[in-house]
């Protein structure tokens, strides 16, 4: 249909969007015209840039100087050795539909969890459906071409984590143990390695100084001052640690031409604030401001009293309790206060109780009434 | 959040503040219900002895003087003679902390108030006519002591107040739901220490100052100075010295007042602890506690602080109810002696009789009720299957025991 067009297609797009050739002419190779009814020896291999089958002995004998034109009649697409193989599929449609189908999964591997609703999610696995189907059906192949490639540029980055994640979660159980055994030994022997280098320096460094004792250069305490200097200071460089997500927060997602809706946001995970235990609460004394120090021989004793500082007693805070105690509900008016609080009882609440009380003939307290014996 | 808002997240201020009309009013319903309780109680007492009787074989002076009980009235406590009678204990428990402490176990002033506040507490819903006092008070000592933080075993207190064990912890539980398993009780005591500290500080020249009040503090050690000794007295000029000594003296006296009469009336249900201090300072020195207590507000002002005056008045009320308390709180007088004498024989006959026996009584809460017939079997057969339930339901929630492969 397009096999104009299919010449100038990018690298990556290497799907074939050419007619199929017809299965029946399956047995027999174009080229030799070598039978499989004649000889079932010879494998029929295929290039996915056309489809059409060669056997094996003809793909070794025309491609094996480098690419060349696809010898069957009318084809002339350049192909190389290195892309044939064996056919999957019997059915050729099929098999270019796995094809399309394995490549654009490599591209759109966005996960449900990337998205804000599933409905983002199915919107986007829709439109991904629909390219596929436009490639398979060769409709609109240039533009839709054009599209995956450049949401495929735009969230390299995106794409390949995905990948990467996909690979870990693949890891066997075994292979993941494995793994952290094998990093477990390499940090035991780093440790191991840093510790003998460790020891060396010290052991070289008090050579050095018993060297210079012994030879009268220099006072004892001076040299040792320099050489644990020195030891310090060779200490194995910390790797720093760069993160990933800031990085991340500088390029979007957004791509030219084709934007995919309801991605959520990699947001920095903020650090957690200290806790507060009083939520906020703040006390702020009204009737008095609380000193450091007051004049009372009391107080300066009991500071002084080894026994009360051992066990952590703080004079200020008792000093600032006792203020505060002193000061805590001045300004409290229970008479006013509990009565607005308890207020007058409804009328019907009265009558209620004072009727139950008549029938039972024993007055209703609640308070009295639950008594553990 | 003002200190005065910290005082109103107190259990002391939601559920033990009253206004007089209200406390009388709960008083007087304690009082009636338990009344008709004991009435109840004590025919029940009478039928059950009059009916073993009967099957004993009736011997003549039995059933005179079992009918002789049946014809007489109960006679129950009125709520003032109650309350007279809870204010005995309270007294009471303060002398028997005196005594345990001459015996070698020094109890604080903060324990004791405490005691002596669930006492209060405890008889505001229940009446002395269904739990005697005198068995109340040591298990409120001892309770005190813990939620204090200055315990003792129960079996060295039980020696030093020279009671059993038994009948200590009999009531322990009770007195807990009483309660409300509110047991922070907010003292006055501490407060006068920090009063007496900041007073020190001013007359030091060196207090800090309320900010918006307008003085520095050179201003107030020079008005704590000039202060006069009495009120409607000329202002006289003193030396640091004795103001040091004025302030202690004002500390000392209002110390007494808060471990004696404070503790004795009602003034805890009434007032807040920061009130009942500055009362107690009222009554020491009123001419320092007006000044003390200006000198939080702003100064100079036209018309004073109507919050200032509300305090202040308020402050002076229960100054009062602190200085009749002290006087009505007198109990080594012939009269109060006589008239204690009174009640505790009006209420040896209106003891609740069912209610007498506290330690069997807590035994038999106990697991099954292991004292014979203190429970029926259906109760006990009840409470296994509840203990039962109860435990399968706990291994459930933890997911059970483990199943040997």
């Amino acid at each position: 249909m397009s096999r104009l067009a299919q010449r100038g297609g990018t690298a990556a797009a290497t799907i074939s969007t050419t007619a199929l050739p017809m299965p029946s002419d399956d047995a027999i190779c174009p080229v030799c015209k070598a039978s499989r009814y004649w000889n079932s020896q010879v494998p029929m291999l295929m290039n996915p840039e056309c489809y059409h089958k060669i056997c094996k002995e003809c793909v070794d004998r025309y491609f094996s100087h480098g690419p060349a034109p696809c010898p069957v009649a009318g084809c002339g697409k350049t192909l190389r050795r290195n892309r044939f193989r064996k056919q999957t599929f019997e059915d050729l449609q099929v098999e270019r539909e796995i094809d399309i189908r394995k490549w654009l999964a490599g591209i759109f591997n966005r996960r449900e969890d990337e998205f804000d609703s599933l409905k983002d999610y199915n919107d986007y696995l829709n439109q991904v459906e629909d390219w596929t189907y436009n490639l398979i059906q060769n409709i609109d192949v240039e533009a839709t071409k054009k599209q995956i490639n450049a949401y495929k540029e735009a969230n390299q980055k995106d794409i390949a984590e995905n990948v990467s994640l996909a690979n870990q979660e693949h890891l066997t159980y075994e292979q993941r143990q494995a793994a952290e055994k094998q990093q477990a030994r390499l940090r035991r022997e780093a440790a191991r390695r840093e510790a003998e280098e460790e020891r060396r320096i010290k052991e070289e460094g008090r050579n050095s100084i018993l060297n210079k004792v012994a030879s009268g250069e220099a006072n004892l305490r001076d040299t040792n001052r320099v050489e644990l200097k020195r030891a310090s200071g060779r200490g194995p460089a910390k790797p720093q640690l760069t993160d990933p997500f800031l990085e991340d927060a500088s390029k979007g997602a957004a791509s030219p031409g084709f934007q995919i809706k309801g991605l959520k946001k990699r947001v920095q995970v903020a650090p957690e604030a200290p806790f507060d235990p009083f939520e906020g609460l703040l006390y702020k004394p009204q009737y008095h401001v609380v000193r450091d120090n007051y004049p009372w021989d009391f107080l300066d004793s009991t500071r002084k009293d080894i026994k009360h500082a051992a066990g952590g007693y703080d004079v200020a805070q008792y000093c600032a309790r006792a203020l505060c105690d002193a000061f805590s509900g001045l300004g409290v008016f229970i008479e006013d206060e509990i009565a607005a609080r308890e207020g007058p009882p409804a009328p019907e609440v009265v009558e209620q109780a004072a009727a139950e009380a008549a029938t039972s003939g024993i007055s209703v307290d609640p308070k009295i009434k639950d008594d553990v014996f | 959040m003002s200190e005065d808002d910290l005082y109103r997240t107190s259990t002391q201020y939601k559920f033990w503040s009253f206004t007089p009309e209200s406390l009388a009013a709960l008083r007087v319903d304690t009082n009636v219900a338990a009344a008709e309780r004991v009435k109840a109680a004590i025919a029940r007492h009478r039928a059950a002895r009059r009916a073993e009787g009967h099957g004993a074989g009736s011997n003549g002076a039995d059933t005179s003087a079992s009918a002789s009980d049946t014809d007489t009235d109960v006679d129950c406590l009125t709520p003032e003679e109650e309350l007279r009678l809870v204010q005995y204990y309270s007294y009471s428990t303060l002398q028997s902390s005196a005594a345990i402490a001459s015996k070698g176990f020094n109890i604080p002033i903060r324990v004791q108030a405490t005691a002596v506040q669930y006492l209060k507490r405890f008889y505001l819903t229940n009446s002395p006519m269904t739990y005697h006092p005198k068995h109340i008070v040591p298990t409120a000592l001892y309770f005190a002591t813990k939620t204090e933080n200055h315990s003792i075993s129960v079996s060295a207190f039980a020696e030093l107040a020279g009671q059993s064990e038994e009948k200590i912890l009999a009531s322990e539980c009770l007195m807990f739901q009483v309660l409300r398993f509110n047991l922070d009780v907010r003292h006055p005591h501490r407060g006068l220490r920090g009063a007496y500290i900041e007073l020190l500080a001013l007359a030091a020249g060196e207090g800090a100052v309320v900010p918006g009040t307008g003085k520095t503090r050179q201003e107030l050690q020079e008005e704590l100075r000039r202060l006069p000794l009495k009120a409607h007295e000329p202002p006289a000029e003193q030396s640091d010295d004795a103001v040091q000594k004025r302030i202690g003296n004002a500390y000392a006296l209002a110390s007494n007042i808060l471990k004696d009469s404070a503790l004795l009336t009602d003034a805890y249900f009434h007032y807040t602890p920061s009130q009942v201090m500055f009362a107690s300072l009222y009554l020491a020195d009123s001419v320092l506690f007006s000044w003390y207590l200006d000198s939080k507000f702003p100064s100079g002002t036209a018309v004073p602080d109507p919050k200032f005056l509300k305090i202040t008045v308020t402050i002076k009320r229960c100054a009062e109810l602190l200085r009749d308390g002290a006087k009505a709180a007198d109990f080594q007088t012939d009269a109060s002696r006589q008239e204690l004498k009174r009640i505790g024989k009006k209420l040896h006959f209106c003891q609740n009789p069912e209610k007498k026996d506290l330690e069997g009584l807590n035994r038999a809460a106990k697991r099954d009720g292991q004292v014979e017939g203190a429970l029926d079997e259906r109760e006990r057969k009840r409470r296994k299957l509840e203990r039962e339930r109860n435990e399968q339901e706990g291994h459930e929630l933890f997911g059970g025991t483990l199943k040997k492969e």
